[in-house]
């Protein structure tokens, strides 16, 4: 039992009787039967009970849980509401969830970013279940003259030694005349009874259905359609537009220009786009938005010099061939070490720009006022985005609303929400709710990308094949994708780490682990060419060094814990058998930290025409409590294929400036037949507070592909895509 | 297309109640959820022309639908499912 510090505002608690409901409701553990059962219809409350901002109660038990995060497909509409429910202490199935809109007073942190949203979330959502039950106990006890600790809970219902019992919804109107206490019991552990257990997507059947979930989905009385014409090229705006014949298209209302983030206006980080100015054609359905932005005769200028791919890959060569004026780390003598070594091994690595091609293209509804702007869509950061489109408005942010749809997939790209800026800027302009629709071309091509990285790594080996320097110097536009305390910093006497970032035009932002999606890679790439050198198995290696790490770290500021980093390399170890040899298999082994979890992979594949078919992937992770193993395999088997695909096919790539891939015919994503046939995901279990989990399985798993084509083939591939630089028989794209 | 009949995933079943679907909801295949209407039509397109099909036909029928996400393994243990559930 642990007692927690309740933390609430006031505005958490209006106390309220809320709306009449009434009528039934499918229940969304619907599983797989033909017809709801009479138990499967959950009979509607005809009266709520608003306990806290997280949760009502029915005047029939049912619970209404409103989950604060955005759904990016990262599962938080399921796994937030359960950590609730497990603290409230009632049957899942019982359990409706809603969506919560925008309200950080009472929400706090509704950001779908950085795998923190269970991590951030972990403590508030405990307490406020824990003090809604703890609300309920304290009217159960008044009414029955007993004391409290003489209660239990269970599934929603509170019972007496004496034999009394009373269900919530008897007992919720009561509890929000009840003082909210300032202090509350949560769970053991050990007597979880939600969390741990493999829960199904709360809106799987509404997505089997085809049911109006996302941004795209909405839609409002009157609504007109918008949509935009970005410039060709990365540097440029318009200059004129001619929409003589645009105009008079059927449909159109409206063509004019805008500007969505004047240079006068205060700019969040978040705040990020590389073409402010658009074209924008409003009318009533996209089909005819669409035929008059053909017919528009937009002239373009050239404001900054436009940039190509070669010119980058040469700058970027250039940059880490130079010594950056400030070490981002130094431990010991490396010169001295490099000077004195039996062996070095240096390697070279490289990464393309990659879209974020979210399936769902970026959309927005909004509906300006004179006095209030109504937004909503898919986003990922809400409250920036409100806070930008007050100011680019010119209205109060309290007038400014955001609602949340689902969201087809995030990756990043939705943390920066021009989309809904450029939605509400177009609404204030023609005075009447528009929905703005991108383009899967307008989308590719917009920028936001993920950063192109060039990465140089050396090491030094002793006559004894002790590791001893280290060198890593990273460089790419925008930002090195170095961390310069991971690993293997402090596991090493001598150790270097510097950045180079090189200035752009392109855009770039976020994208699925920042950073670590490059640099898991390349790392976990060098290391197994460490290995070899030394004449050392991958994985007994990386296990010397993290015991150095554990028994006598060099320096201070290592941020990983060397013991669970061994772990997870220890439980792929026994997991995959690794050692024992398997005829026609080739395996690679890596493991990486970040979002502060652990993960450590096995790929076994065999080549096939030149191309990796991958068999089995063996997956350790060590993130904490598990809240839903369901969901969390699956964020794992994702996020393992989301990176063998980006790092085996995907790239963007410019020529003086314009994007030379706009649509999936020439940007390669993986396919169904290029996944891995079967992936096993293992969770250490520890009983640590959650840690990240929608980000993690990424960044390593490319290592894992790259050592595993070494093993098979004896060529080391180290510039992605790997398809375009592997030393086999060129194969040709889909 | 003139005057043929088109089926959408609104028109695959009633009440949601489809093997394929099914198959989806028991094996938890959504993840953002965005591509799975069309995903579930490739599926059930492919079982009415062949209900048992091979990883290849899978992989061959399936190959137009892209998933960010990555739910591919579900897919095809969902289309699988289906095609035990309708045989």
């Amino acid at each position: 039992m642990t007692l927690i510090k309740t933390t609430y505002n006031r505005r958490s608690f209006i106390k309220a009787t809320a709306a009449a409901g009434g009528g039934l409701m499918l229940g969304f553990n619907w599983l797989v039967s033909c017809t709801p059962s009479s138990e499967q219809l959950l009979q509607m409350p005809e009266e709520w009970f608003n306990i806290n901002a997280f949760l009502k109660i029915g005047n029939n038990g049912v619970v209404t849980i409103f989950s604060p995060n955005p759904e990016i497909g990262q599962n938080v509409k399921t796994s937030m509401p359960m950590i609730v429910a497990e603290e409230l202490d009632v049957n899942w199935k019982n359990v409706i969830v809603e969506q919560a809109g925008l309200d950080t007073q009472k929400y706090k942190r509704q950001v779908a970013g950085g795998s923190q949203s269970i991590r951030a979330g972990w403590q508030s959502l405990r307490m406020a279940g824990a003090t809604a039950r703890r609300m309920l106990l304290e009217t159960a006890a008044k009414q029955w003259d007993v004391p409290v600790g003489e209660l239990t809970t269970s599934e929603g219902i509170i019972k007496h030694a004496s034999g009394k019992s009373a269900g919530y919804g008897e007992l919720a109107m009561a509890a929000t005349a009840v003082e909210v206490p300032t202090e509350v019991e949560l769970k053991d552990p050990k007597d979880f009874k939600i969390i741990g257990v493999p829960t199904k997507n709360v809106d799987g059947l509404k997505i089997v259905k085809g049911e109006s979930l996302f941004g795209l989905d909405y839609k409002q009385e009157g609504m007109l359609i918008a949509m935009l014409v970005h410039a060709p090229a990365f540097g440029m705006k318009p200059k004129s537009v001619d929409d003589s014949k645009a105009r008079s298209m059927s449909g159109i209302k409206d063509i004019f220009v805008i500007d969505t983030l004047p240079e006068s206006i205060e700019k969040a980080w978040s705040d990020v786009n590389a073409f402010p100015q658009l074209v924008v054609v409003v009318g009533n359905t996209t089909w005819e938005v669409m035929e008059a932005k053909k017919a528009l005769i937009i002239e373009w200028e050239t404001v900054t010099k436009p940039e190509s791919t070669r010119d980058h890959k040469e700058q970027l060569t250039k940059l880490i061939s130079q010594a950056a004026k400030e070490a981002s780390r130094k431990d010991g003598n490396p010169d001295k070490a490099f000077k004195n070594a039996a062996k070095v091994v240096e390697q070279t690595y490289s990464a393309p720009f990659l879209a974020h091609n979210t399936l769902e293209p970026m959309n927005f509804f909004a509906n300006v006022t004179a006095d209030k702007a109504e937004l909503v869509g898919p986003i990922q950061t809400p409250e920036n985005l409100s806070k930008t489109v007050a100011t680019v408005l010119g209205m109060a942010e309290e007038n400014v609303s955001i609602m949340m749809t689902r969201q087809g997939g995030g990756f990043g790209r939705r943390l920066y929400g021009n989309f809904g800026i450029e939605a509400a800027v177009i609404s204030q302009k023609v005075k009447a709710p528009i929905k703005l629709v991108y383009t899967r071309e307008d989308d590719m091509t917009q920028g936001t990308y993920r950063p192109a990285y060039e990465v140089g790594y050396r090491a030094a080996l002793d006559k004894d094949n002790n590791l001893i320097g280290f060198h890593v110097r990273g460089s790419g536009i925008h930002g090195s994708a170095v961390f310069a305390n991971r690993f293997p910093a402090g596991t090493v006497d001598n150790y270097l780490a510097e950045s180079h970032t090189l200035e752009s035009n392109i855009s770039t932002g976020a994208w699925r682990a920042p950073r670590s999606n490059f640099i898991a890679c390349a790392e976990q790439s060098f290391l197994d060419e460490v290995a070899e050198a030394a004449g050392k198995d991958p994985i007994d290696f990386r296990l010397e060094l993290f015991q150095r790490a554990i028994d006598n770290p060099v320096g201070e500021n290592n941020d990983y814990d060397a013991a669970r980093y061994a772990g997870v390399l220890k439980l792929v170890k026994e997991k995959s058998k690794w050692g024992t040899s398997m005829p026609g298999v080739s395996r690679g082994v890596s493991a990486y930290y970040c979002h502060n979890s652990y993960v450590a992979q096995v790929i076994d594949l065999e080549m096939k025409d030149g191309e990796p078919k991958i068999k089995k992937v063996w997956c350790a992770i060590d993130c904490g409590i598990v809240v839903n193993p369901e969901g969390a395999i699956n964020q794992v088997e994702g996020g393992i294929i989301d990176g063998i695909g980006h790092a085996m096919y995907s790239a963007m790539t410019f020529t003086d400036g314009k994007p030379d891939q706009s649509n999936f015919h020439n940007y390669r994503l993986i396919r169904h037949k290029e996944a891995p046939i079967e992936i096993e995901t293992f969770f250490v279990e520890n009983g640590i507070d959650p840690t990240g989990l929608g980000e993690p399985s990424l960044p390593p798993i490319a290592a894992a592909l790259a050592n595993a084509i070494y093993a098979a083939t004896g060529n080391r591939v180290t510039r992605q895509p790997f398809i375009n630089n592997m030393k086999v028989e060129k194969v040709q794209p889909v | 297309m003139g005057d043929k009949a088109i089926t959408t995933i609104e028109g695959l079943s009633e009440k949601g109640d489809h093997p394929v679907q099914h198959a989806w909801i028991e094996h938890d295949v959504a993840q953002c959820g965005y591509c799975q209407a069309g995903q579930i039509m490739s599926a059930a397109s492919l079982l009415n022309e062949k209900p048992n099909p091979t990883d290849m036909e899978i992989d061959t029928a399936m190959n137009g639908n892209i998933c960010r996400c990555g739910t591919y393994i579900r897919i095809k243990k969902a289309i699988k499912t289906a095609a035990t559930a309708s045989s």
